[in-house]
């Protein structure tokens, strides 16, 4: 299943790199600069699912106190920070030749930075702390951390922002055409696969790390 | 189709950087996967040897 699903992502993220670079058409205004929309968006919202399943696992896990909660919580925070990093990246580099600045104390990036510091906290917490107290910890970080998601999500209606506003989904102002919805749904059913791909791969090492400490003890 | 204008190097950086990072951490995952993957020592761990008492070199070479 899980080689299956590496498989599945590697060849639908080829497919969707193919039409983001040579199927849509460059923007009138921003020109190839705009295609960056077609990895920063899917990622963004992959992000956000990641910090979702965390939310959920978290609660699971203080209910339940099942260390399989605990490991899917850690996995998918993982893989939520290393995605959210590369939503930073990717929207410095398309700011800079369309702001022209890499960085902008904006609603929406600051937001955005602060939730990426919330996980990098989770992950510290989780990472040093004794590990039954740990776990229960972290657990309560997911969830307070979790209120940010919709926070970045609404703050570009909340406040005034440089940020474009939603392109796709229901608070999209105008609809794209056809090309633009397809490349950028391919995109993100492509990274939501290797999303899965990469927690699924994560919860194993947990798991294996685990046995082999009980083992020893 | 790719334009290939002022703002390309642009693009394809990002492109590349997020190919790259997303790749490392994939290939990271697996190796310490399989590195978890692999059967442990079953070795028993045999005790450290006796320290073998010194010469006391201080009154030199033994003599017959």
């Amino acid at each position: 299943m899980t080689r299956a699903l590496g498989y599945a992502s590697a060849g639908l993220l080829a497919v969707a790199f193919y039409g983001l670079l040579f199927v849509a058409r460059p923007d009138r205004v921003q020109g190839d600069a705009a295609r960056i929309v077609y990895f920063h968006v899917p990622m963004a919202w992959v992000a956000f699912l990641a910090f979702f399943v965390v939310f959920g696992a978290s609660i699971a896990y203080l209910r339940t106190a099942n260390p399989r909660w605990d490991h899917l919580g850690r996995a998918s925070a993982e893989v939520g920070v290393v995605f959210t990093t590369l939503v930073l990246i990717t929207g410095s580099i398309w700011g800079y030749p369309i702001w022209g600045t890499w960085w902008s104390w904006d609603p929406k990036l600051t937001t955005t930075l602060i939730l990426w510091f919330m996980y990098l906290a989770y992950l510290m917490v989780r990472a040093y702390a004794e590990p039954p107290r740990g776990a229960r910890y972290a657990a309560i970080v997911g969830i307070v951390a979790f209120v940010d998601v919709p926070i970045v999500y609404l703050s570009s209606y909340w406040w005034r922002t440089l940020h474009p506003q939603p392109v796709i989904g229901p608070l999209a102002e105008q609809q794209p055409s056809t090309s633009i919805v397809w490349v950028l749904l391919l995109s993100l059913l492509a990274f939501t696969l290797l999303y899965a791909f990469l927690v699924r791969l994560r919860v194993r090492i947990e798991q294996l790390s685990e046995a082999r400490a009980h083992a020893w003890a | 189709m790719l334009g290939l204008d002022q703002y390309a190097p642009f693009l394809l950086s990002a492109l590349g950087i997020t190919i790259v990072v997303l790749g490392g951490y994939g290939l990271y995952l697996r190796s310490r996967l399989s590195g978890l993957s692999r059967p442990q020592s079953t070795r028993p761990v045999t005790p450290p040897a006796a320290p073998v008492p010194s010469t006391n070199r201080a009154n030199g070479p033994s003599t017959p």
